[in-house]
């Protein structure tokens, strides 16, 4: 059976990069792997849930980034969004105490420079506003329950995010007036 | 300062009369009126006029007939408006996104081959004012809280060189990026589509308006009878979900069954890693079926499972081939999005055989597996399912889907047969095509993939390949031969290992 070619040679560069993610999948799951039994062995704290969701961040914002929705803003938020949640682990985990401070400033920073990444690009930033939207939503329940369970000095950071999140919400209601509730359609359709 | 080298068509204006040179500014002045994308994107547009009006004239083409083909007219008023359409995914779409992954997509092809060299300046020109024709094409996937969806996307679509593996994935992650791909090479042009979008029917009717768009720019002149036209509006049935169609039955189908037996070569590296194309004198083809008593579908499944017998040492389980089917012709349908399901054939390996008995089986299970009433069964199943998950958050959906799709997969079948049947274009343009291709991507365990469309005289049967192992298509092309029909097989050199 003689094969007459009729496509073009393929450059080697994209096999090799192919072969790589691969390499690189079974080398973080191992590692994963290796800390929780190391740490299950030598007892102690649970350092390998630090580990495994430092590897997991890694792996989602580096190695295996979003198929769909792959935008700066979408990005940012992600990154804060997993870097708090170990913040988080680690104030559980290993030194208590600070977290409840850190967080929210992290957050009203993430919603402050999406914000104005947002509004600065608004034509072309539009179709990126579900991330955003999401991010205001965790803010404000974030926020909610902060001012609920805290009762220490520190809840007026709680109350700066939740008014900086409703805020920012109003903002992209004033500029998209009949749009928002059609791009909101959009974004919660069920069918 | 150094000053900047003019630019070709720069140096063509400078060598054209004042007569030219204003139906030149008063062409562009139009196009500045029909397009309002951003900067780069209008500034590519633009050129791409430029590179067609410069062909044009090295061709010899009177300037005044150029730019009557080129019409700024035909761009209509998609470049000028808002996006402001969107589209929910139609029932089968919806699995697409969430099945998907890193070096895996479901992506098919339909290729034209024509009789000469293409164009890449007109081709670009022709897809520019194709596309306005296919509102839900020229969108992008977004992600929603249920479900993804699909958003239009208003920039200028890119026909490019072909220089990877056919149905390799879309890169569909960036704002306002496009879910097909137009490619071409020597004398073929390509779309590559994300399943997502459409189905074989739907694409089908993309690539032809495509090409004929591409032979009137090469002056080429048709009634474009059977050829959705540029110019016209597309009407609403062309973008609807007809799954909700389904005649309302309280039977359901269930998509879960056996696992099948696979062809025994090793899985590639690349995805195909080879694409063959049988092409066959297609009366030779209906005439070997005939002969049998069968029809060319039943026939060619017949010869894959005879090949794929040759292909797995497996002695004893049973072989399945998938067995897409049109929907349209149970409920006839304008719609351009997915608008088919599947059936699967299934055989035990014990008793395949090249008999008359085999091809009267195959044949009776097509007939009521691929019937109205079983597919209206599974159209009622995927209604149900999808019903009962539309309140469940797509963050959650996406990993159980890839859970469920990489337990289940495509285990349950052993290869699939894709037959578009006989595509028609007008006789004008028709003249100047060879053949047509149709390449399905790979599944995950399946090393092969089959499909079929037949154009004039010339059916093509291609296979997709997933491994090395020559094994199926060397004992499909003797088992062909053995009937009767002569084969010309092109195909792609070897990618991956």
């Amino acid at each position: 059976m003689d094969v007459k070619i009729a496509y073009p040679e393929v450059r080697q560069r994209k096999e090799f990069a192919r072969c790589l993610a691969s390499v690189l999948k079974w080398t973080f799951l191992f590692a994963g792997f290796i800390c929780i039994a190391l740490n299950l062995v030598t007892g102690g704290k649970a350092w390998s849930v630090i580990v495994a969701w430092s590897l997991w961040l890694l792996w989602t914002q580096v190695v295996s980034p979003d198929l769909v929705e792959y935008n700066f803003i979408s990005q940012l938020i992600k990154l804060v969004v997993n870097g708090c949640i170990l913040l988080v682990f680690i104030d559980m985990l290993i030194t208590p105490g600070w977290a409840v401070e850190v967080v929210p400033i992290i957050f009203f920073s993430a919603l402050l420079t999406v914000g104005v990444l947002f509004f600065a690009d608004f034509e072309r930033q539009r179709q990126n506003m579900f991330p955003m939207l999401l991010l205001n939503g965790v803010c404000l329940i974030g926020s909610i329950i902060g001012l609920i369970v805290w009762h220490e000095e520190t809840r007026w950071v709680f109350a700066v995010v939740g008014v900086f999140a409703l805020s920012l919400l109003v903002g992209c209601f004033a500029k998209l007036r009949l749009d928002f509730i059609k791009e909101c359609r959009k974004l919660f359709s069920t069918k | 300062m150094k000053k900047k080298k003019p630019t070709e068509f720069e140096l063509y204006l400078v060598g054209l009369n004042d007569g030219q040179a204003e139906m030149i500014a008063a062409f562009f002045t139009e196009f500045d009126r029909h397009c309002a994308l951003d900067e780069r994107s209008k500034a590519l547009m633009r050129r791409d006029f430029e590179n067609a009006l410069l062909y044009y004239s090295n061709e010899g083409l009177p300037l005044d007939t150029a730019l009557d083909r080129l019409d700024i007219s035909n761009l209509g008023s998609f470049y000028i408006r808002p996006p402001i359409l969107w589209y929910t995914l139609d029932d089968a779409a919806k699995i697409y996104p969430l099945s998907m992954k890193h070096g895996r997509m479901a992506v098919f092809r339909l290729a034209v081959n024509l009789k000469e060299p293409v164009i890449p300046e007109l081709l670009q020109t022709a897809l520019n004012f194709t596309i306005k024709r296919f509102p839900s094409f020229a969108t992008t996937v977004k992600k929603g809280f249920f479900w993804h969806y699909l958003d239009t996307a208003k920039r200028r679509f890119e026909a490019l060189a072909e220089t990877d593996i056919p149905c390799r994935p879309i890169d569909i992650s960036t704002s306002a990026s496009q879910s097909f791909r137009v490619l071409w090479y020597n004398n073929r042009i390509s779309v590559e589509f994300f399943h997502i979008l459409t189905d074989g029917t739907g694409g089908m009717a993309f690539l032809k308006a495509l090409t004929a768009e591409y032979l009137r720019l090469t002056g080429i002149r048709s009634d474009e009878e059977g050829v959705l036209n540029r110019n016209e509006l597309p009407s609403a049935e062309e973008t609807a979900n007809e799954f909700a169609r389904a005649d309302s039955t309280d039977q359901t189908g269930g998509f879960v069954d056996v696992a099948a037996t696979q062809m025994s070569g090793r899985l590639s590296s690349a995805h195909p890693c080879q694409v063959l194309h049988f092409r066959m004198d297609a009366a030779q083809l209906k005439n070997a079926a005939k002969e049998r008593n069968s029809t060319v579908t039943v026939y060619v499944l017949s010869k894959m499972f005879l090949a794929g017998r040759y292909a797995t040492d497996e002695p004893n389980g049973t072989m399945n081939i998938q067995v897409p089917v049109n929907m349209r012709k149970f409920y006839p349908s304008k719609t351009l999005r997915n608008f088919s399901l599947y059936c699967g054939i299934r055989r035990s390996i014990s008793e395949i055989e090249d008999s008359t008995a085999m091809l009267e089986d195959i044949a009776g299970q097509l007939k009521s597996k691929a019937s109205k009433e079983a597919m209206s069964r599974m159209m009622n199943s995927t209604q149900r399912l999808l019903h009962a998950l539309r309140y469940v958050p797509l963050a959650l959906k996406t990993p159980a889907a890839r859970v469920v799709y990489g337990f289940l997969g495509d285990q349950i079948f052993s290869n699939t047969l894709s037959n578009l049947g006989v595509v028609d274009m007008p006789s004008e343009y028709a003249e100047h095509i060879e053949n047509m291709d149709f390449v399905l991507g790979t599944a995950v365990s399946n090393r092969a993939a089959c499909s079929m469309v037949t154009f004039l005289d010339t059916a093509t049967l291609t296979i997709a390949k997933q491994t090395l192992d020559p094994s199926f298509e060397e004992a499909l092309y003797k088992s062909l031969c053995n009937n009767g029909i002569n084969i010309q097989v092109e195909g792609s050199p070897l990618y991956g290992r």
